[in-house]
């Protein structure tokens, strides 16, 4: 007969209807449900190592474990039932008042449920003997007293196999740290699934709130974009916008361009490394004087190369530049820089407390007055022995002082060699080199040897930059 | 591939046949073909509307319509598989069944005379193809018979076939289909007046028989054993399929048949019956289902022995749906055959 109620067809209409739904909102439900995180699987490491039941054992399988474990286990070896709980407890109970584990062994091996059993388990043979003696002899003092001599006498013999004892008592050891790390790590786990729940919260807010940051950034860029035409376009007198502001907005703006450009005509790797070559040893010939430099600076650090390459050295440079978006720049580079101009920074430190001083393609951008003027700087920072390093281009190719040298609309005037030698001089430095560097590669020169040839070669083709090397004589520090 | 799709349209009447044309372009465009369908349109009567569209589709080559090469011409139905093309295989849905198995018993001079002309015309036109296939046996054996053109028999899976699935059977017959004569669902109606079991019938979908077949329940007193459903949507249909004990579908000489193939995309079985044409080619008497005499009582019989042995009925299902697979029925197999060497 069926048990079963027979469905009336509204109900098996409705069933459709209640299935048809259920799976429409499973169909949604599903793209969400990939989101959520799956628990970590539980890890046991029970079944590897545990106890196992099999036909031979040896005593020490049974004796690795204590107590209630132990008993659990002796049944299950040599009765092949898991324990009643009578049995369970009478052994427990003979362990806890000072029964050994032994005579537990030999009580179930000799019992009669077990007389059918094929189980063997080695090690036990003095643990029956002495069982037998004990129960066959009458009970007297002596008689015990010989079978503890006895015992005593056999212990070698019967001691435990020690081999096989540490082993298993590093898997009882692994086995029981491996829970306790799964375990931790489960919490952990949790922890971290928690926290990076809170943490995605958080970036969305923060991403939102981004927006919302970029979107205000577009506003005031356009905002600054108008009142910059108004203050340009608009006609004298009828300026309403906040005019400083503008041109500080301005001045940032030809920051930037500069940055650009500069990062346009970036010098090649060759350049930078044959830099390296020229000034290094000149360098090394101040550290040998000085011991590790301790004050050196750059002045117009620009994106920091310089800086870069002393810290290849171990060698900690100050920079200073007009250029915020430069010192911006060099502070990401993890560089010690700070936005000044180069007169007033070296006007504010004291004499002789320079060791290096150095500044690379700027002094072609200042007017004369202010070159003397620097100078005057260089000559009354320096430490006595301490060095002056000017690079600019050199106007004896003619290419350069006709045409490269314009590329930078900030350029003012070419500094010639001689005009450089001569200021140092003048101002009391002791010129160690003048060094030419960047030619033109070999590819760009003429062919040929001749005289013509070397001299066209000579001013079109020659060294595009020059460098001044000079010290502050000991002798002028003490005038 | 540069492939032209020909077939039939009839203004604002749409049926299968819709889902079958689409259905292939749409698989040719996913597997990046370059597809354009041209549809004839189709009218019944007077007949000389079909000797026009018959000599206007013999006009077409298609080879390089405009200068623009087409690779390979699919056709579907008369009579657009008359157009001319080197590469022409043709994927025969029906012929035009009044001059053929539908031919009446006393035709008049003009329906003589129009049968003549059309048997001529898929003798000529048919025989032009490189390759001619079936949309079913049942097919291919019409066009055996009639005009003595031998093809292969090609199967599709029935729309939307990713989305049939299966559950534990309740106590009722399901027959999805449109409520006309030649589907039979008064053999069903009728059979529940012999019924043993306690199983319920529900029959879905709507058609021109609906008020004789409502009239049939009430008459048969049977309100509380058989329903008609009337439209359903597709995730209805999708658990009506999952939900019942078995699929009743026993139409007179069906060509194809989707229902078939969706109860067995279901692991359902399939009661039909001996003269119903296309389901036979799938369905297997005690195997994936009943075939019985087309006779209420011996419906009612195969519905009682699925109700008394449901473990059978459910075996029975899934056989069903292994055999769907093995006769590799899918879009893949189609366009390949469609489009292999000729």
């Amino acid at each position: 007969m069926r048990q079963e109620k027979n469905l009336s067809i509204d109900e098996i209409m409705q069933n459709v209807g209640k299935e048809v739904a259920h799976r429409s909102t499973y169909d949604l439900d599903k793209a969400l449900l990939n989101l959520t995180p799956q628990p970590a699987p539980k890890i046991s490491l029970d079944p590897v190592i545990s106890f196992s039941q099999k036909s031979i054992y040896h005593r020490d399988e049974f004796t690795a474990y204590d107590d209630l474990e132990f008993v659990e286990n002796a049944f299950l070896g040599i009765l092949q039932r898991p324990a009643d709980e009578t049995g369970l407890s009478e052994y427990v109970h003979f362990l806890r008042n000072g029964g050994d584990k032994e005579s537990v062994l030999v009580t179930l091996l000799s019992s009669d449920e077990a007389k059918n059993s094929t189980v063997v388990v080695a090690g036990l043979r003095w643990h029956r003997i002495h069982k037998s003696l004990r129960r066959l002899l009458p009970k007297s003092r002596y008689i015990a007293a010989t079978i503890d001599k006895l015992d005593r006498f056999f212990a070698p013999w019967y001691r435990s196999n020690p081999a096989l004892s540490h082993q298993l008592s590093i898997q009882r050891a692994v086995n029981h740290h491996g829970q306790a790390t799964s375990l931790y790590l489960e919490r952990h786990l949790q922890t971290y699934a928690e926290q990076a729940e809170l943490q995605a919260a958080q970036i969305k807010q923060l991403s939102m709130q981004m927006q919302v940051n970029q979107n205000d950034l577009a506003t005031s860029r356009g905002l600054t974009h108008s009142l910059l035409s108004r203050l340009e376009g608009g006609p004298p007198g009828n300026n309403a916008g906040p005019i400083k502001s503008s041109q500080v907005n301005q001045q940032h703006k030809f920051d930037a361009f500069y940055l650009a450009f500069e990062d346009a005509c970036r010098g090649t790797d060759e350049e930078t490394s044959s830099k390296l070559q020229l000034y290094l040893p000149h360098i090394q010939q101040v550290v040998d004087q000085f011991g590790p430099l301790t004050s050196a600076v750059d002045i117009g650090c620009g994106r920091g190369e310089w800086l870069d390459l002393l810290r290849q050295f171990n060698i900690v440079a100050h920079g200073v530049d007009l250029n915020q978006v430069m010192i911006d720049h060099c502070l990401v580079q993890g560089h010690q820089v700070e936005q000044a101009d180069a007169l007033t920074w070296m006007q504010e430190q004291q004499s002789q407390s320079q060791h290096l001083v150095s500044s690379f393609h700027v002094i072609e951008h200042i007017p004369f007055n202010e070159y003397y003027l620097w100078f005057e700087q260089f000559s009354r920072i320096l430490a006595p022995g301490g060095m002056l390093i000017l690079e600019t281009p050199n106007p004896e190719n003619l290419l350069v002082s006709s045409h490269t040298f314009y590329h930078d609309p900030t350029h003012l005037n070419p500094i010639t060699p001689t005009l450089l030698e001569f200021t140092a001089k003048f101002f009391g430095l002791q010129v160690l080199a003048i060094e030419r560097l960047n030619p033109y590669p070999e590819s760009a020169k003429i062919k040929g040897h001749d005289e013509l040839t070397e001299r066209v070669n000579g001013h079109l083709c020659g060294p595009q930059d020059f460098g001044l090397i000079a010290i502050k004589p000991q002798a002028l520090a003490a005038l | 591939m540069n492939i032209i799709v020909t077939a039939n349209t009839v203004p604002f009447i749409h049926g299968g046949a819709d889902y079958h044309i689409e259905g292939l372009i749409e698989e040719l465009k996913i597997r990046g073909h370059q597809v354009e369908s041209i549809r004839f349109p189709f009218r019944f009567n007077p007949d000389s509307e079909l000797v026009n569209l018959m000599a206007f589709c013999e006009s077409q080559n298609y080879t390089c319509p405009n200068g623009k090469m087409v690779d390979r011409v699919i056709s579907l139905q008369f009579p657009a598989y008359g157009v001319h093309h080197r590469n022409q295989v043709i994927w025969l849905m029906h012929q035009h069944r009044e001059a053929y198995d539908l031919f009446p018993d006393r035709p008049t001079s003009e329906q003589a005379l129009l049968q003549d002309q059309i048997v001529d015309y898929d003798n000529r036109t048919i025989a032009n193809a490189a390759k001619v296939y079936a949309n079913s046996a049942c097919v291919a054996s019409r066009l055996r018979e009639f005009n003595h053109i031998e093809s292969e028999p090609l199967y599709h899976p029935p729309h939307a076939w990713q989305h049939f699935y299966n559950q534990e059977a309740q106590d009722f017959i399901f027959f999805p289909s449109r409520l006309e004569e030649l589907k039979r669902q008064d053999l069903l109606i009728e059979a529940a007046t012999h019924l043993e079991s306690p199983v319920k019938i529900i029959i879905g979908g709507s058609g021109g028989q609906e008020e004789a077949y409502q009239l049939m329940i009430d008459n048969f007193d049977l309100a509380d054993r058989v329903r008609l459903i009337g439209r359903f949507s597709e995730p209805e249909k999708f658990t009506y399929y999952a939900q019942c004990l078995a699929v009743f579908f026993a139409p007179k000489d069906e060509d194809y048949g989707y229902i078939t193939l969706e109860a067995m995309l279901s692991s359902k079985p399939v009661i039909t019956c001996t003269d119903s044409g296309g389901p036979l080619e799938f369905v297997e008497d005690q195997i994936t289902g009943y075939v019985c005499d087309p006779d209420p009582k011996a419906i009612a019989r195969a519905i009682d022995k699925l109700y008394a042995d449901k473990q059978k009925a459910k075996s029975m299902g899934q056989a069903g749906r292994r055999k769907y697979h093995a006769a590799n029925i899918s879009w893949d197999n189609v366009i390949e055959t469609l489009l292999g060497p000729l």
